[in-house]
């Protein structure tokens, strides 16, 4: 194999599939990358065995061939190369000479053969997504995924595709965060499935605000193909979570006696003030409805208190309820409207944030006494 | 045709034999328990092969008369009990009438015995082989009873052939009279195998109050274990509760014995004897020997309680040392639960595990208690009359103690969380809460004032409840004085780890992350204990199906789980609907941690401590939060954890029961240098 990229293609790709590669493998061959040269198109690939990336950079191919290298070397050496132009030679023993400038490297990589095989997704059916709106979904609920690892069914984003409509949720038994978005996909399939974390958050990486990303889904795989990516498409192929996602809809409260209009930043500053006076002990605030006024209150005795007032418009009863203000700042971080609702029915029913568009946030309250 | 018929009385004796001799330790038991039910000042136990060939236990107890050294071998023939109301209350080791015919039936056996009070020097000899009498003649001999039991199993081939080598035998008889020479140190013990005397152990002088009883214990342990034991006295007493109430939780454990006894009388427990210092542990149970009213015994319920009383003292899969001593009324207590009477039943379990439990706790806490209360204990000359002490420290303990225990009072009782001592303030299950706080040095006291009105009168058994630390410390003489109330300099560390300080004594190292671990745990639990925990709702609630047994059980617990932050509620016959946690807990299955906790409560018994719950999560957090082995530490630093260390209420141990510090003495030192011989 031999080639020449530029130093910008080679680093921009290699940037896309390193990031799975796992610190810590007990299989040599899964730190490296496998190269793979045809055309005017190198393919850079990355596995943990779990989720696997893709993705292809222009260059020019002297001599077809594949192998594959240390990732973390390469991508040390296309950050640092000196001139934009980098030449790759490998010979039949997989031993790599690159070239750039004044510098010469001699990399050992180990054969293609030994790279583990890339899944291939039979075609069941394509889903179309915008990548802009599916960045938007995965930033609005995977931060209330579950990360304790007994209860795996939940590390992960849940997707279901129904009717013309894609729904992403994500929760860790405390609070719920869910989005819905318009999708088009042939035949009226519906499919459900769970992506575990680390694939959306490599995802949520990959995705950018503009092009098109096609889902492709097997019995226990999915895809996410991202176009245009660089030089052709970013492939990122993910097992999913085994198991049945919990009946989400039954948790989701129907009806709501108060619905509170809130400015979303001034509601998260106020929140984040007054954590500063939680502690482990209580890690609780109060949130005090009152006549036109919010008053949220943090209150632990061996550290002190913190009193905040907001000022909106609520005619309601005035009741008190608490939250764990990490839970609330977390979706009020991930949306961007300017405005928030809160729905509330008393101080032990859960709470639902909700904006103008297609996003819902339940959070269960605490109890204190 | 009949097929049934009555067995011949050998038969019988030999199935009889069955339950209660099982190898000779057995028989040394049986023969050892008559000796000292019979009034025995000195016991001799010889043994040859094990006891495969001979068992010769001789006593100079108070013997038998001809008439009834022939009726001593029937079986149900005994003088320890007359009616069957007996059984209910029995003060005696044996009761059961069974063991000499059982042992006569299955080995060759010569009894010879006089009356000690009688006018007549003669003696009676009896001899039997396999249970049957050959021959019963007049003989010279001392007062007492000798009783020659020779050829075990001669009869029985099976069981012979059950027996173990020559030394696991001997293992399990010595290891029996070491419990009964532990719990008479008042009798005398000579043990000889195969002709080697292994034990002499001279009776000590009879005890007449709890200090001279304490003496002669620590005499008799010195003298079975040799060196000096690292062991704190103790010396509690509690209330059992009167009411028959039976309470929900256990009512399925004891139900037949709970029944019948509406009004019974206030009877008072008392927990005596030693434990190991915080830091002294064994990986078995060997060195745990429990007694109930001078019977050795085995009972799951203690182990529990005495592991709940260490908590944190001790590492996990350690347990305790210790030689402790029940005393309660005989009526309070079923013996007659097995044959060989190795297990005990309480009617009032609930409240004996938590005696003890308090018993150890309190002692332990009571190892690190204020340097003025070890002054106080010091200024008790003569052991014999502790009361004026007692009192002394009570009445006038806002003056003796303010200055220093201050700090001490938050701190003091999170950590250890001592129940209510039920004894003078509550009789139900104990309150954690009320008590305690109440009976420490504090600006005001009020109920406890009324304690030493009644100390003096009825002595030790009142003072010692209200009085936590005090009653318990047991400032006997021999007593060790607690490393941290000795003044320690700081001489520098090493290995960026081990803080080397300079005592009188000696040589003491500090583990500087073991000790800061200590320090955050009790700070942050101090934290947590503060009112009843919030509680986080799930979202998902999650079902949790227990076995009948359990759900019952916790479904009398459900309020207190409440308090706690676990929201449970009933959600069918077996099953239970987790809605809610602490906000602390994390991690993990809420169902595995609700089983878990069942789990843990069970065998923590009915004393809930809310801290529990969260403790494993702390002690994690304070791993993470706590200096580590390289972070190097100034003077000043170092000075000031040693000092927080000292307020701690369990500072000898980190969470994880791992010690805090290690004392090398000047006669340590000096051995290994060679300069004492």
């Amino acid at each position: 194999m031999k080639l020449t990229v530029t130093k910008e293609q080679f680093a921009q790709g290699l940037q896309a599939v390193q990031n799975v590669i796992g610190t810590r493998s007990t299989l040599p061959v899964l730190s490296n990358v496998l190269l793979q040269a045809e055309g005017e198109v190198l393919r850079l690939t990355a596995t943990d065995l779990d989720i696997c990336v893709a993705c292809a950079v222009t260059a020019k191919v002297n001599r077809p061939g594949a192998t594959t290298l240390p990732a973390k070397r390469l991508s040390e050496i296309a950050r640092e190369a000196a001139t934009t132009d980098l030449d790759l030679d490998v010979d039949e023993r997989n031993v790599c000479t690159l070239c750039s400038g004044p510098s010469r490297f001699r990399i050992n990589g180990l054969p293609a053969e030994e790279f583990p095989p890339i899944p291939v997704i039979e075609d069941r059916g394509v889903i179309q997504l915008p990548q802009g709106t599916l960045k938007k979904m995965i930033r609005q609920t995977a931060f209330a995924a579950s990360t304790e690892e007994s209860r795996y069914v939940l590390n992960g984003l849940y997707f279901s595709f129904k009717d013309h409509k894609v729904t992403a949720v994500a929760t860790d038994g405390r609070r719920l965060a869910l989005t819905e978005e318009e999708a088009e996909f042939d035949g009226n399939a519906e499919v459900e499935f769970i992506v575990p974390s680390k694939a959306v958050a490599e995802l949520g990486r990959l995705l950018q605000e503009e092009g098109q990303v096609e889902l492709r889904y097997a019995e226990n795989q999915a895809q996410f193909t991202l176009l245009p990516g660089i030089a052709g498409a970013t492939v990122l192929t993910t097992k999913l979570v085994e198991g049945t996602y919990p009946n989400y809809q039954q948790v989701i409260p129907r009806e709501c006696r108060e619905r509170v209009t809130l400015s979303r930043e001034e509601f998260l500053h106020a929140l984040r003030r007054a954590e500063i006076m939680t502690s482990d002990k209580n890690s609780a605030v109060k949130l005090n409805f009152a006549r036109n006024q919010l008053v949220i209150t943090a209150n632990s005795p061996e550290v002190g208190e913190a009193r905040e007032v907001l000022s909106l418009n609520y005619k309601g009863t005035e009741f008190v309820i608490a939250f764990n203000p990490l839970y609330l700042a977390d979706a009020l971080e991930a949306l961007d409207t300017d405005e928030v609702y809160f729905e509330l029915n008393d101080e032990l029913s859960p709470g639902v944030l909700k904006t103008n568009g297609p996003f819902l946030y339940v959070i269960m309250p605490m109890r204190t006494n | 045709m009949n097929r049934i018929r009555l067995l011949p009385e050998s038969v019988a004796n030999q199935i009889a034999a069955g339950e209660v001799i099982e190898r000779p330790a057995s028989v040394v038991k049986e023969l050892v328990e008559n000796a000292l039910d019979a009034d025995a000042r000195r016991i001799t136990v010889e043994v040859q092969a094990g006891g495969r060939s001979l068992i010769r236990v001789t006593d100079d107890g108070v013997g038998m008369s001809r008439d009834d050294a022939l009726l001593c071998l029937e079986r149900h023939a005994t003088s320890k009990i007359q009616r069957a109301e007996d059984l209910a209350a029995i003060t005696t080791l044996g009761f059961r009438g069974e063991a000499l015919p059982s042992i006569a039936s299955v080995s060759r056996f010569t009894l010879v015995t006089r009356e000690r009070d009688a006018a007549t020097v003669e003696a009676t000899q009896v001899n039997i082989a396999g249970g049957k009498i050959l021959d019963v003649r007049a003989a010279s001999g001392p007062p007492g009873t000798t009783v020659e039991v020779r050829q075990l199993f001669f009869n029985l081939p099976a069981r012979r052939k059950f027996l173990r080598r020559v030394e696991t035998e001997r293992a399990h008889i010595q290891h029996y009279l070491l419990l009964a020479a532990l719990a008479f140190p008042e009798v005398g013990f000579t043990f000889i195998h195969d002709g080697r005397v292994v034990w002499q152990l001279p009776p000590l002088p009879r005890a007449v109050d709890a200090p001279a009883q304490r003496a002669a214990l620590r005499e008799r342990l010195r003298a079975l274990y040799g060196a000096e034991l690292n062991l704190l006295a103790v010396d509690f007493t509690g209330e059992l509760r009167p009411a028959a109430m039976p309470d929900p939780g256990e009512a399925w454990e004891e139900e037949p014995l709970e029944a019948p006894a509406p009004a019974r009388r206030v009877s008072t427990l008392r927990v005596w004897g030693f434990l190991g210092a915080p830091g002294v542990s064994r990986a078995t149970r060997e060195d745990q020997h429990l007694f109930v009213n001078r019977r050795p015994v085995e009972n799951r319920g203690l182990n529990h309680a005495l592991l709940e009383g260490y908590h944190t003292a001790l590492m996990k899969g350690r347990y305790p040392v210790c030689c402790l001593f029940l005393e309660l009324d005989p009526a309070a207590v079923d013996v007659n639960i097995h044959p060989a009477k190795r297990e005990v039943k309480f009617h009032d379990e609930r409240t004996v595990r938590s005696l003890v439990t308090q018993a150890v706790r309190r002692t332990l806490l009571a190892f690190h208690a204020t340097r003025e209360k070890s002054e106080v204990g010091s200024q008790l000359p003569e052991a014999g009359n502790p009361t004026p002490a007692r009192t002394d420290a009570q009445t006038a303990p806002a003056a003796a103690l303010s200055p220093e225990p201050r700090p001490l009072e938050g701190l003091l009782g999170p950590a250890a969380t001592p129940p209510a001592p039920s004894g003078e303030s509550g009789l139900r299950a104990p309150e954690p809460e009320t008590a305690p706080r109440n009976a420490r040095p504090g600006p005001e006291l009020p109920p406890p004032l009324l304690a030493p009105v009644a100390a003096p009168a009825s002595g030790l058994r009142h003072a010692a409840a209200p009085l936590p630390p005090q009653g318990a410390a047991g400032p006997g003489p021999a007593g060790p004085v607690p490393l941290l109330q000795v003044p320690l300099r700081l001489v520098g560390v090493i290995g960026r780890l081990y803080v080397v300080l300079e005592s009188d004594r000696g040589l003491v190292l500090m583990d500087q992350h073991a000790a800061h671990e200590r320090v955050l745990f009790e700070q942050m639990l101090a934290r947590l204990e503060q009112g009843p925990a919030p509680c986080q709702r799930l979202l998902l609630p999650e079902t949790v199906e227990v076995s009948a047994r359990d759900a019952a059980w916790l479904r009398g617990l459900l309020p207190v789980l409440t308090r706690l932050g676990v929201s449970l509620r009933e959600f069918g016959e077996r099953t239970f609907l987790l809605d809610g946690l602490p906000p602390f807990v994390r991690g993990g299955d809420p169902r595995q941690f609700v089983l878990e906790l069942v789990d843990a409560l069970r065998a923590a018994g009915s004393e809930v401590n809310p801290l529990r719950l969260g403790e494993e999560m702390v002690a994690k957090t304070v791993c993470r939060h706590a200096v580590k082995a390289r972070d190097p530490l100034q003077g000043p630093e170092l000075e000031n954890l040693l000092e927080d260390l000292r307020r701690c209420a369990m500072p000898y141990t980190c969470p994880h029961g791992r010690p805090t510090l290690i004392e090398f003495n000047y006669r340590e030192l000096e051995k290994r240098f060679g300069r004492s011989a």
